[in-house]
């Protein structure tokens, strides 16, 4: 999990003098050691072995791939050196940190029994929906006794069905800006964790779609497997550049089914996934799409004369007006600040589907 | 190994003023003791090549000055220590990026140990053939003599310090 720490063992033999070994192992950037050793230097014991192990800690999240291990054999004085480059292969998928959110965008449309979201039909729920006359096979305690006493007979009280949801989330794959473990990217993907975390806590059914210079994606499920294979499926994230651009809207349905509310994460940086995401929304599914302000994330990279107030504010500008023409598509689109908590976004999009909704 | 080097910059800021008892003397010693205790602890060993050469420039400069020129112990404790304070900064930046073993420093500090007995043997050895050759007439003699002694010295020490080195197959990128 990212933010953890791991230990790395290795182990070596030397053929010759007993002398220091230093042991440097070629560290992805996925990878860091936490307190600015990357390496280790031993002395062989008496048959030329070592066994070192270094603590590194998982920076961000992916696939690190351990490589090669440089070896280098010192003198006590440091006055010769002989060195070597060995070979291994060992593969790390560090996956991303995942918080359980409060807040959650409420679906549009829901799908199998046995969830938490009122449905629009009638059935066994807990929220309140109609009163209706009492007819036989009816249960007595869901007769509404004050209605009833007026005298016009028996009244039932009716409840909304409560049902599970089904949510895709969909991770723009074609830009990342900013500077790893801090970049885009990062903070899509640990949102996208976080988001399936909490619905599957919420019995909803989770997908994943990573829409990029390939196309990769996991049909909606539910459970802890699924929920490991979603992570797993989030840990190999990462941007390719392309231009090839396969449609969405011609997904098959068990990947992307009609009644599933969409979650859209971007840096809105590639015209080709607002225009996707607009697509999708004119089709007319319920697409949530929250829009890393990526400004934040670059203002210590960019060159001073970028940083410039009236360049940010033309930034704001075009970026507002992208935003705007996503919402006239019916995609319930807003600014997300990595800086504050993902929750103040999501609250956002449940104020913008209200807005939506009314007919003025 | 960084208190072993501190203390060998008290000892090399100490030895001059106690050759030539003079302030100025003392205040140039701290100084030059002060850049080679910087170049220990940040550890940079420009800095400490810088501080002892200031610290020989120092020392030389209060041989000259001082009434009695027999400082031959001194001399030798002042060696001793700009070999120890470089030896532990070298150690250091070496060794800056990584976590070192006991036994590593212990090996170091073993080895350290070694040449400088070896050190103090040569120079015994040297100062005791300087003070059988005047007998020689030939000119430059008494300087050519130590100089191809320390020189062999220092090829034996280096001889005896070496690994079987048997594959180089390049050079690894500095962490």
């Amino acid at each position: 999990m990212e933010g953890d720490e791991l230990v790395l063992s290795i182990k070596a033999r030397v053929h010759g003098p007993a002398s220091p070994l230093e042991v440097l192992p070629a560290l992805p950037l996925a990878l860091s050691p936490p307190r600015g050793q990357r390496g280790a230097v031993q002395m062989p014991d008496a048959n030329g072995a070592i066994r070192t192990s270094l603590e590194l800690r998982c920076r961000s999240s992916g696939v690190a791939h351990l490589r090669k291990v440089f070896l280098r054999l010192w003198d006590n004085n440091g006055l010769w050196v002989a060195e070597s480059g060995q070979e291994g292969r060992a593969d790390v998928a560090i996956l991303p940190r995942a918080t359980l959110l409060r807040v959650l965008p409420e679906p549009r449309e829901t799908g199998a029994p046995f969830g938490i979201h009122p449905a629009r039909e009638h059935g066994d729920g807990t929220d309140f929906a109609d009163i209706r006359p009492f007819v036989p096979t009816d249960r007595v305690r869901r007769v509404n006794w004050p209605v009833s006493l007026r005298g016009r007979g028996l009244h039932v009280n009716e409840f909304h069905a409560e049902r599970s949801a089904t949510s895709v989330l969909l991770l723009d794959c074609f830009a990342d800006i900013g500077r790893r473990p801090d970049s885009s990217l990062d903070h899509c993907l640990r949102l996208a964790a976080s988001l399936a975390l909490s619905a599957l806590r919420r019995h909803d059914r989770v997908g994943l779609i990573e829409y990029g210079g390939s196309v990769r994606s996991l049909r909606p499920g539910s459970g802890p497997a699924h929920h490991a294979a979603l992570l797993r499926l989030l840990a190999q994230a990462s941007t390719h550049p392309t231009e090839f651009v396969q449609d969405l809207a011609r997904m098959p349905p068990r990947i992307l089914p009609w009644h599933a509310s969409i979650v859209a994460l971007t840096p809105l940086a590639d015209d080709r996934f607002a225009a996707m995401a607009s697509r999708l929304g004119a089709q007319g599914r319920d697409v949530v799409l929250l829009a890393v302000r990526t400004d934040e994330l670059c203002a210590g990279l960019m060159p001073k004369r970028a940083r410039h107030g009236l360049a940010r504010r033309l930034w704001s500008l075009e970026r507002g007006e992208r935003l705007r023409e996503l919402r006239r598509h019916g995609v319930r689109a807003v600014n997300w600040s990595p800086s504050l908590p993902a929750e103040a976004a999501l609250a956002a999009a449940q104020r913008a589907s209200r807005m939506v909704s009314v007919p003025w | 190994m960084r208190a072993v080097g501190l203390v060998a910059c008290i000892v090399a800021a100490v030895l001059p003023p106690v050759v030539y008892a003079n302030p100025i003397v003392a205040a140039a010693a701290a100084v030059a003791a002060t850049f080679c205790a910087a170049g220990l602890l940040l550890p940079h060993l420009g800095l400490v090549i810088a501080g002892a050469a200031g610290t020989m420039l120092v020392f030389a400069s209060a041989l000259l000055a001082a009434p009695e020129t027999n400082a031959s112990v001194a001399g030798a404790l002042l060696g001793l220590s700009i070999w120890v304070v470089l030896s532990c900064t070298y150690f250091r930046q070496r060794f800056q990026a990584v976590s070192v073993d006991h036994a590593v420093r212990r090996a170091h500090a073993i080895a350290l140990a070694k040449a400088a007995l070896i050190s103090v043997v040569a120079a015994a050895l040297l100062a005791a053939t300087a003070f059988l050759v005047p007998a020689i007439p030939v000119p430059y003699a008494r300087s050519l003599l130590p100089a191809v002694g320390a020189i062999l010295v220092m090829a034996g020490v280096l001889h005896a310090h070496r690994p079987a080195a048997r594959d180089r197959p390049g050079r690894i990128p500095r962490p």
